[in-house]
């Protein structure tokens, strides 16, 4: 077994890669592996609620199934909510209460980096 | 020695990603270490289309792995599910949906995560380009 931490690093419309990484870290715990994810940088406005649109995934909802997948462990980069001013947004969020996200500092966020066996970044 | 698996999710024209993901492959078995896969996934499916032409002087990426598969012996796995929604498709998806041509071929093969995943049990190794 494997501790992986999946980064998301891009807003959640922008291409492909929030979708994808979603689908990477759902089907890891699968598998026998161990998930945590990290949102960072761009990646903090998947956590920004978004409504259906008819031809894309709900992000949000999917997202949101993540606990049922055993990925019990998500973090938020604090310094990245900060960039985009939306810790006011992301706090009152049902989401991120839904995730049980922890809120970390860019030196924590090292220490979590150092803690696993593999960083796959979306 | 150190089992390592490779990870793509660039597109192959991606600024000089995929040029380091093939010295970094190489030197890999340099070493004398192995890798287990290189695993295909997302934007990197595009690695794998037999259908493209080499221009110029540019790095041509599917000559190049498909060289390091046939000398090193080494898998080349594409992710199913991200190659056919971009248009990867074998042999098999072109008969079945009507498709003129097929575009995966061997040393490329089919795979899903699952397979990725379960042989990264036996990786210490794990690097994305």
């Amino acid at each position: 077994m494997a501790q992986l931490l999946i980064r998301f690093t891009q807003s959640p419309f922008s291409n492909a890669k929030s979708q994808d990484g979603l689908d990477f870290a759902l089907a890891a715990t699968n598998y026998g592996h161990d998930v945590k994810v990290l949102f960072e940088s761009q990646g903090v406005l998947q956590l920004v609620k978004a409504a259906s649109t008819k031809g894309l995934k709900n992000h949000t909802k999917r997202l949101a199934s993540m606990p049922f997948f055993d990925i019990e462990e998500c973090f938020v980069c604090k310094a990245s909510a900060d960039t985009y001013d939306i810790e006011q947004v992301l706090s009152n969020n049902s989401l991120v209460d839904e995730l049980d996200c922890e809120w970390i500092t860019p030196e924590e966020k090292v220490t979590l980096i150092q803690s696993v066996d593999h960083v796959v970044t979306f | 020695m150190a089992e390592y698996s490779v990870l793509i999710t660039s597109s192959p024209f991606q600024g000089d990603t995929a040029l380091r993901a093939l010295s970094v492959a190489q030197g890999v078995i340099d070493n004398g270490d192995v890798i287990n896969n290189v695993f295909f996934y997302s934007e990197g499916v595009h690695h794998t289309n037999n259908l493209m032409l080499k221009t110029g002087d540019e790095l041509f990426v599917f000559d190049s792995w498909k060289t390091l598969a046939t000398e090193h012996n080494v898998k080349l796995l594409v992710c199913i599910t991200a190659a056919v929604k971009r248009g990867i498709v074998s042999e098999l998806e072109a008969k079945e949906n009507g498709l003129s041509q097929a575009n995966l071929t061997a040393p490329f093969e089919q795979a899903g995560l699952g397979e990725f995943f379960t042989a990264l049990h036996d990786c210490n190794r794990l690097v994305q380009f």
